[in-house]
């Protein structure tokens, strides 16, 4: 399943990955729900193998939005379903704010490209 | 420059009609030796953020136009949009009246770059920013402060509202910040808020 608009793609169509890029900033949390409506399902109702979250293309994404990627953590750690979240250096704050992600949940393993 | 938290007083008084200063709020009055070297203010009608995409388009504009005359510019702007847009959006929620004005500058000094916010809001939004300068001077940990609200925010699938925007500038790029709240008009229960961050030129 792919979401795609002129600012941003979602891409769930790989098992166990999904992939994030372009430029989020959506005026809420509850307004990221439709874009991101096929991750919580693909986190809930996969095996046990490790779930790929790619934001590396992801330019920008505003505070509404991290609240929205902290819940895909929040839900892998009530599945106990390990998760890597790749990120980019190209964007500095994917490091700065998304690095601490790993204090949420022991299964999450940051890659930093 | 040290983690900014440190630096927010106590509130000794949250009187709402008297004006109070958090942080390192700076009060922009310049002198010959410490004259922005770049200044440029963007009023936005309030109204006219209705189309939401306005707030990235001008915080995208103000970042590039200032990272220019950086070596790194891309990151650089990257970086000042992140925060201009988290502040421009702070702005427009929190604001009272739509049909009221809100503020962003952005001025370059030689050691720093002081990107400012200026909005009315009301007696609601005044006591939950109190609230939340409150929630800054118990603990001055950011990163735990981050993670704090952010599993807040899933237990309360209701809420709206991430909050998670000042402290993200906080935790992640441990910059300095001033909040001043100033009464604008007791019948009418409104306040001016300034937010201040202040991005050193060298990172």
């Amino acid at each position: 399943m792919i979401i795609k608009t002129e600012s941003y793609q979602v891409d769930c169509s790989a098992p166990n990955q999904a992939s994030i890029s372009g430029t989020m900033r959506l005026p809420s949390p509850s307004s990221y729900e439709e874009p991101f409506q096929h991750i919580p399902n693909c986190i809930k109702n996969g095996s046990k193998e490790v779930f790929i979250l790619d934001i590396s293309g992801l330019e920008f994404l505003n505070s509404s939005g991290i609240t929205a990627l902290g819940k895909f953590v929040f839900i892998a750690r009530q599945t106990n379903r390990p998760m890597i979240m790749r990120l980019s250096k190209r964007s500095p704050w994917q490091d700065k704010v998304l690095g601490s992600f790993q204090r949420l949940y022991d299964g999450l393993t940051i890659e930093s490209n | 420059m040290g983690l900014p938290l440190k630096a927010i007083k106590n509130m000794s008084n949250l009187d709402t009609t008297s004006e109070i200063v958090y942080g390192l709020y700076k009060t922009p009055k310049f002198g010959e030796r410490d004259y922005p070297e770049l200044s440029m203010d963007f009023v936005l009608p309030l109204d006219f953020m209705v189309k939401w995409e306005r707030c990235g388009i001008t915080s995208d504009y103000l970042a590039q136009y200032q990272s220019y005359s950086f070596y790194l510019s891309r990151k650089v702007e990257i970086l000042l949009s992140t925060i201009i847009n988290e502040l421009i959006e702070n702005a427009v929620k929190f604001s009272s009246d739509q049909n009221k004005l809100i503020t962003i500058s952005i001025r370059h000094f030689k050691n720093f770059i002081q990107i400012e916010s200026v909005n009315v809001t009301d007696d609601h939004n005044r006591n939950r920013l109190a609230d939340f300068i409150t929630l800054l001077h118990s603990n001055n940990d950011a990163e735990t402060l981050f993670l704090q609200q952010l599993e807040k925010s899933f237990m309360n699938e209701s809420s709206n509202s991430s909050g998670l925007g000042i402290l993200s500038i906080l935790k992640g790029y441990k910059l300095d910040l001033g909040i001043k709240i100033s009464p604008v008009s007791e019948a009418e229960h409104t306040h001016r808020v300034y937010f201040q961050v202040l991005v050193p030129t060298k990172m």
